[in-house]
């Protein structure tokens, strides 16, 4: 069947997957509940079109005594008059406490309206009017902010019992469609910022396979759907590969030579962009949009991908005010040294706070090559004010990708900015980075706990225009092997072969799986790899790249890296303090003395406010269970004279392994899923982690000995070069002080011998 | 070659550390590194010789330098926060003083010079020698002493000339207007001519009274001819052997000092006061026992004033000993050896003098020595004076800057307070911090402090020293920063009496800061109790508020001068002698000797029965120390000593009887008899005092501090309140040898 135009061909309309995904308590807050999902069942189908927000549930949970999310949301020019209504369905914890709990939505700044929450609410659906003018054309800041209090607990553990999480599948712009249901021609390739999430909040990409086509155009199209992420900022990707175009929220990539695409049955016309062979079709009720590229040969095809890659680089970001900065800080907020950058800047609003534990997130972007150590600091000067009169035991904690990293005493005044606590450069990743401050804010009447008079008035006030971060310092060097994100398609910025993504051939869970993570983590690096799917019958692993795979189908460098991770003689004792002393890996179920009292120690140590190991992690084993997924990366070694060289920032190839495995595949795809869903791949350290789905926690581990590869201009600028050092001795403190004492007996000789051959 | 080689490696060696002092470390690596290091230097330390030592200094070092790269790039408030950014950089600025007399005193005293002894054995190539005493207002008694010690040195009687130079009797106090002065003068003069010649020395005494001391001296100078010249403060008596032990070192012709060191027969008024005299070594014990041996490697052992050798030609190329500051002795020895003039330090005390008895002469003295090294860093600048290698300019500025300690002291005093009652922020860092890098540090500083002077300085000592002059010294520094050429020289008062137990009059401002002290740690502990969020930071600095206050207490304890009725301090001794009483001999031990006389020990009474207030007349060989290779030439002994003495107490003691007795003779025949008991031999005083120099534990250090601060902080503030009712110090002059007390000589329990 032929037809005009650019015709797609269409599929019954994907039933939305919401029940399927995980929608866990998120890992830090201990005594929290989980979400009762039979009352997040879709509402029925509703005669409006809706454009959903790019969230899944779990960046929609509203968590705590007040909880704030700030997210953009794009107006594409030809919807932007028509959006009149901003929907949001909602369900609140059975602990909050009606009468104090409510949900301010706001619009580009503008409160639009509010809701009392109260759990067990028959109708959670509510609309609210959009004030002409007040959405743009570009991106629109939406932002929901959440009170709740809970009924009966006034401890800080109950604050965690206290959410509203929102239903990303009926949360979002409502509008008419109109009455025409015709695909549309669009000719603005800003339209690939607004491709509309599926009920679960995940952005739907189909790489469409053209018939009996080569593998090639797949790669093509991975190609395409990375520079589209890194365009739209697409955190939560479904990607998938069909021989169809998909049907509902998404978008579908279908790109081929004009004689694959005519021979697959479409027909190829003229277009509406001024990019030869490319054109934008989208569908009215859905928002569904479909990218076609066509060329005459693959070379021309491969011209016109590029073309549309840098096209997408180029274009500006456009939208209200408040709209563009919270896209702009959607991956985090860029950072450079030395540069103070306010909560304001990041997105976060002054608050004035009446409950027990605020808690305050934020993202920020570190430098693709920062060197994680402790060579550094980033300095926190917060302001927060004490309102009332609060009791002796109130701290501030600051977290980072899920790590406490610092801590400080709330003083009878609240905190200054004067007084700025320092964060230990060694909790945070290259690149995207989660950011939490929680502060307690109990009084004497808590410990009572009378609950008629438990609301008594503000306690803190968080002034985001006074409080800033800061970083001192970067150290810019590339380490391997490394899972962090940055580093998931491993090889160095200079190798422009691609990367290979080997998968089982007859796996669609692992490949699709492995595609997910290639456009996800593009999305997050904001950047875009060229990569290269291998479909292989025998297991997979004996060639380097990204490997995705159960465990069984795994072999070479891929299995030997799996089977390290189980051999627990082969782990690399943590090089820190508490490492050394083995405060930071007791097993759980050891209940020996000693290992009381290495607890015991463990603890002391943090309460004097310092912070386990980097990378150390709790006596956690790497077994994988159902639905877990280890990331594990390994290279090949190298001498010491290319350790040298690569140390001093001359090219030296090392290939790398990337392995992503589980015990079966669809406990890969299950797990990789969660993880994007509950925004955890940016906790990916060390060599090894692993995905725990059952606690939702990330376990980081080395197990390599780490290569260092320069990437500054100059590989030996001094200041780099100390950092450097100073971030590879706080990995290797046991072996730096071997060597300091070493070299005073050396100095000491030394001088002793310029001593006894100066002066009498 | 090998030389430039070693001095190669040794400057990569100090790079590389520099790289490592500035690595910015993590708190955990950093607390991790100063504990294993501090671990590393107690191994090092229990290795002997300079090699252990020297690797001892490098680990400390290498904290100490961390420590100070982090305070100066992390812990400065920002200067938008100027009022804690000010006292913040005041106290950064004391701490890098302090940092830097550390580093200056550490390299001076790694390589001790352990000089080899040379001894004038023979007569023939003996320089001559002329021996300056300068007096100004010394009691005759005292100087007579000097005189006779000085006369009795072993040394070929034709080589050597005494000479007394009387500042106190000069042409210009004779013809003072003041009558009374005029009188005193005049007595002066008659009483110590008449002692000079009953001894044999020379009296001097100039015109005017120019230049003080320096100008004394080169008087002295212009009177006399002697290769070589010793200079013996008044109340510096020297050993028989003290020539003999020195000018063999003046073969070496471009040797221009051969020092000393001073060796004191009496307790200062701190040791004093605070009973340590006879357990904790002295003050100066760590200068001459350590520091000057240190700068002798250096070739820049410089003179005291007192108990040195000097070469005549030296001095004459530097036109005498010089007098642009109120400290000639340190000034000489700097033109000197900006010349190329090299010096020696002899390490074997051969002189016993006096110290100030009170509070009051004991700041006086220390005034005098601050302003006058503040002087030479002013008007001759040690850093930049042509002449001098780099070690020496090193010594001088270590030497002349140590005296700006009151600055940093009264600094890290005040510095808590700031945070206690202001919270002013002027030290920022976590607690964390401070345990990593601040604690790590103060362990490193105590760690070497212990190790290099553990048995020359007990712990907290130098804190506590420091503190009691810093009070007075402090206004003293800004006079003369403010005006260098104007300080005056001062003698230090000697001999004084305290007829009680009393406050000194200087105790006021001691008591009052002790006061504010305690006021700001109540302040502390309530803030502790009620600001919950700054408990950690407050218990922090209140760890330093305590340790100030009790230093602070301490003081207090030093402060309250103790009962001293002697005006001459009783050394031990063991002679035998013959008292002939009542025309009877009698066979006795010399058990105990002053200047004012003896206690003895015989096995019976004479008979007669009492006699108290008789006298009798004490015959005793005179010491031969020093003569045994004289003796073999075949010279005789010198002529036995007979001293009329007046018995003055009796008691019968476990071991016989004990008579106390004074000396009832000429001056200078008393003077030739206590100086020979007490000074002749110093065997027995230095086998005493080596005694105790042994060292003590930061722990036992810091108890004893505590136990001072404790008796003194709750006795001397009533004391106070009771003593504004009453006169303050009351002091007499030292009585002379005549007017002897009768408490002076009662044998001790």
């Amino acid at each position: 069947m032929k037809h005009h135009m650019f015709a797609v061909k269409t599929m019954p309309l994907v039933k939305a997957a919401l029940l399927a995904t995980a929608m866990l308590v998120p890992a830090l807050p201990a005594g929290a509940q989980e979400v009762d999902l039979s009352i997040l069942e879709p509402q029925a189908v509703r005669p409006m079109a809706i454009r959903r927000l790019s969230a899944t549930t779990d960046q929609l949970r509203l968590e705590g005594e007040m909880a704030e999310r700030t997210m953009a949301i794009y107006a594409p020019r030809d919807e932007v008059l028509k959006y009149r209504k901003l929907q949001v369905d909602y369900l609140t914890a059975v602990s909050a406490a009606p009468e104090s709990s409510n949900l301010a939505v706001f619009v580009n700044g503008q409160v639009i309206g509010a809701i009392e929450l109260k759990a067990g609410e028959q109708n959670t659906l509510r609309s609210f009017d959009l004030p002409p003018g007040l959405l743009v054309e570009g991106f629109n800041e939406i932002r929901f902010l959440a009170q709740h209090r809970h009924r009966v607990d006034c401890t800080i553990p109950a604050t965690y019992e206290l959410w509203t999480a929102l239903n990303p599948a009926n949360t979002g712009l409502v509008f008419d469609p109109g009455p025409g249901s015709q695909p549309q021609v669009l000719s603005d390739l800003d339209i690939l910022r607004s491709i509309p999430t599926n009920e679960n909040g995940a952005t739907n990409i189909q790489l469409v396979q053209i018939g009996s086509t080569a593998i090639g155009n797949i790669d093509r199209a991975l190609a395409v759907a990375q520079s589209i992420a890194v365009f739209g900022k697409y955190l939560n990707p479904d990607v998938r590969i069909q021989g169809r175009p998909g049907t509902g929220a998404g978008l579908d990539i279908i790109l081929g030579t004009r004689s694959e695409l005519s021979q697959a049955g479409y027909v190829i016309g003229s277009s509406r962009s001024d990019i030869p062979g490319l054109a934008l079709v989208r569908t009215p009720v859905t928002g569904r949009i479909a990218l076609i590229i066509s060329a005459d040969n693959r070379l021309a095809l491969d011209q016109t991908i590029e073309t549309l890659a840098s096209r997408l680089a180029a274009l500006p970001v456009t939208g209200s005010r408040a709209g563009v900065a919270a896209f702009a800080n959607k991956f985090g907020r860029k950072v450079d040294t030395g540069r103070a950058i306010t909560l304001s800047q990041l997105g976060v609003t002054s608050k004035r706070f009446d409950g027990r534990l605020l808690h305050q997130d934020f993202s920020l972007n570190l430098p693709n090559d920062f060197f994680v150590g402790d060579y550094g600091k980033a300095t926190l000067g917060l302001n927060v004010d004490a309102l009332g009169d609060l009791s002796k035991a109130n701290k501030l904690q600051v977290f980072a990708n899920g790590a406490a990293l610092a801590s400080a005493d709330l003083t009878r005044t609240g905190i200054s900015s004067r007084n700025p606590l320092n964060i230990p450069l060694g909790g945070f990743s290259p690149g995207y980075n989660e950011v939490r401050i929680e502060v307690s804010a109990l009084t004497d009447g808590d410990a009572v706990c009378n609950v008629a008079e438990q609301v008594s008035g503000d306690r803190l006030y968080l002034s985001a225009e006074n409080s800033a971060i800061e970083f001192d310092t970067f150290a810019r060097m590339r380490v391997t092997p490394n899972v962090a994100v940055k580093n998931l398609l491993a090889s160095a910025p200079s190798d422009t072969r691609p990367t290979l993504v080997q998968v089982p051939a007859d796996d669609p869970a692992s490949l699709e799986t492995a595609v997910q993570l290639v456009v996800a983590s593009a999305a997050l690096n904001q950047e875009v790899r060229p990569v290269s799917l291998v479909l292989s019958s025998a297991p997979v692993g004996t060639r380097p790249g990204l490997i995705v795979a159960p465990v069984d189908r795994l072999s070479g460098a891929a299995k030997e890296a799996y089977l390290e991770t189980i051999n627990q003689g082969r782990r690399a004792r943590s090089g820190g303090i508490t490492g050394l002393l083995g405060l930071d890996a007791i097993s759980e179920g050891d209940d020996s003395l000693w290992a009381d009292v290495r607890r015991y120690a463990g603890s002391l140590w943090r309460g004097m406010g310092f912070r386990l190991s980097p990378g150390a992690n709790p006596g956690q084993e790497f077994h994988l269970e159902q639905q877990d997924v280890l990331f594990a990366q390994r290279t090949t070694g190298l001498s010491p004279d290319e350790r040298w060289v690569a140390f001093m920032g001359a090219p030296v190839k090392q290939d790398a392994w990337t392995v992503v495995t589980g015990l079966g595949s669809e406990d890969i795809k299950t797990g990789v899923s969660a993880l994007l869903e509950k925004n955890r791949l940016s906790w990916l350290n060390g060599d090894t982690s692993l995905y725990k789905a059952s606690t939702g926690q990330v376990v980081s581990e080395r197990f390599s000995e780490p290569n260092y590869f320069a990437t500054v201009a100059n590989p030996s600028d001094w200041r780099n070069t100390r950092l450097v050092v100073a971030g590879v001795i706080s990995h290797n403190m046991l072996s730096f002080v071997l060597f300091m004492a070493a070299f005073c007996v050396s100095l000491g000789f030394v001088y002793f011998i310029a001593l006894k051959k100066s002066g009498r | 070659m090998l030389k430039y080689t070693v001095y190669s490696l040794a400057a990569m060696a100090t790079i590389v550390m520099f790289f490592i002092i500035t690595l910015p470390l993590s708190v955990e690596v950093q607390l991790f590194l100063g504990l294993s290091v501090l671990l590393v230097m107690h191994v090092a330390k229990a290795f002997p010789g300079t090699l252990g030592r020297v690797i001892f200094l490098s680990l400390g070092g290498i904290l100490v330098g961390r420590y100070v790269f982090w305070r100066v790039t992390q812990t400065i408030p920002p200067v938008e926060n100027f009022y804690d950014f000010v006292p913040g950089v005041v106290l950064m600025a004391a701490e890098l003083f302090c940092i830097l007399m550390f580093f200056l005193s550490a390299l001076i005293v790694s390589d001790r010079y352990e000089r080899p002894r040379q001894v004038q054995a023979t007569d023939e190539d003996a320089p001559t020698v002329d021996v300056f005493i300068p007096s100004y207002n010394e009691d005759p008694g005292l100087v007579a002493c000097t005189i006779a010690a000085a006369m009795s040195m072993d040394y070929p009687q034709h080589k050597f000339r005494v000479f007394l130079l009387d500042d106190g009797a000069t042409g210009q106090k004779l013809n003072s207007p003041d009558r009374a002065v005029s009188r005193a003068a005049y007595a002066r003069r008659e009483a110590m001519q008449r002692i000079c010649e009953d001894l044999g020395a020379t009296y001097l005494a100039r015109d005017r009274n120019e230049h003080a001391k320096a100008g004394n001296l080169n008087y002295g100078l212009s009177k006399s001819v002697g290769d070589l010249v010793v200079v013996f403060d008044a109340d510096h008596a020297p050993s028989r052997e003290f020539l003999r032990e020195t000018v063999a070192y003046f073969r070496d012709p471009k040797l221009f000092l051969v020092q000393t060191p001073h060796f004191f027969l009496n307790p200062d008024p701190v040791e004093r006061n605070l009973r340590t005299f006879d357990v904790m070594p002295s003050e100066n014990d760590m200068f001459y026992g350590m520091i000057q041996k240190g700068l002798d490697k250096w070739d820049a052992t410089f003179f005291c004033g007192s108990g040195a050798v000097l070469r005549r030609a030296a001095l004459n190329e530097v036109s005498g000993f010089s007098g642009v500051s109120i400290t000639e002795d340190c000034e000489t020895a700097l033109e000197l050896h900006s010349r190329g003039w090299k010096s020696a330090y002899v390490d074997r005390p051969m002189i016993a003098g006096l110290q100030p008895e009170t509070i009051a002469s004991f700041i006086g003295q220390r005034s005098r020595w601050c302003r006058g090294m503040m002087q030479i860093l002013l008007l001759k600048s040690p850093l930049f004076k042509p002449g001098l290698n780099f070690m020496q300019r090193v010594a001088y500025m270590s030497s002349a800057m140590f005296w700006l300690f009151p600055f940093p002291r009264l600094v890290f005093m005040l510095a808590p307070m700031l945070f206690i009652l202001l919270n002013m922020k002027i030290y920022i860092a976590s607690p964390q911090e401070f345990l990593a890098y601040t604690m790590t540090y103060i362990l490193a500083v105590i760690s070497i402090q212990s190790g290099l002077y553990g048995k020359l300085r007990w712990p907290w000592i130098s804190e506590l020293y420091e503190y009691i002059q810093s009070i007075f010294l402090f206004p003293a520094i800004i006079s003369v920063l403010l005006n260098p050429r104007a300080p005056k020289f001062n003698v230090t008062s000697k001999g004084e009496t305290l007829e009680e137990e009393q406050l000194s009059v200087l105790a006021w401002p001691y008591i009052l800061l002790f006061g504010v002290m305690l006021f700001v740690t109540g302040v502390l502990i309530w803030r502790i109790e009620h600001d919950p969020g700054q408990s950690v930071l407050l218990t922090v600095v209140g760890v330093w508020q305590v340790f100030n206050l009790l230093i602070s207490g301490a003081a207090l304890g030093a402060v309250l001068e103790r009962k001293e009725v002697r005006t001459a301090p009783r050394i031990l001794t063991n002679r035998t002698a013959v008292l002939q009483l009542h025309n009877e001999s009698i066979p006795v031990v010399l058990r105990e000797a002053n200047t004012n006389g003896v206690l003895m020990q015989l096995e019976k009474l004479p008979e007669g029965g009492n006699i108290l207030g008789d006298t009798g007349l004490l015959k005793f060989t005179p010491s031969q120390k020093g003569q045994g290779g004289a003796l073999k030439d075949g010279r005789e002994l010198m002529p036995e000593h007979a001293v009329r003495v007046r018995i003055a107490s009796q008691r019968a003691g476990a071991t016989g009887l004990m008579l106390g007795a004074g000396y009832a003779d000429s001056v200078a025949n008393c003077a030739m008899a206590s100086s020979d008991l007490i000074y002749s031999d110093l065997t027995i005083p230095k086998a005493l005092h080596n005694r105790k120099l042994s060292g003590s534990s930061v722990l036992s250090g810091s108890l004893r501090i505590a136990r001072w601060a404790l008796s003194a902080g709750i006795r001397i503030p009533m004391l106070a309140v009771l003593s504004l009712l009453r006169s303050g110090l009351r002091r007499k002059p030292a009585p002379t040898a005549q007017e002897l007390p009768e408490t002076l000589l009662t044998p001790a329990e």
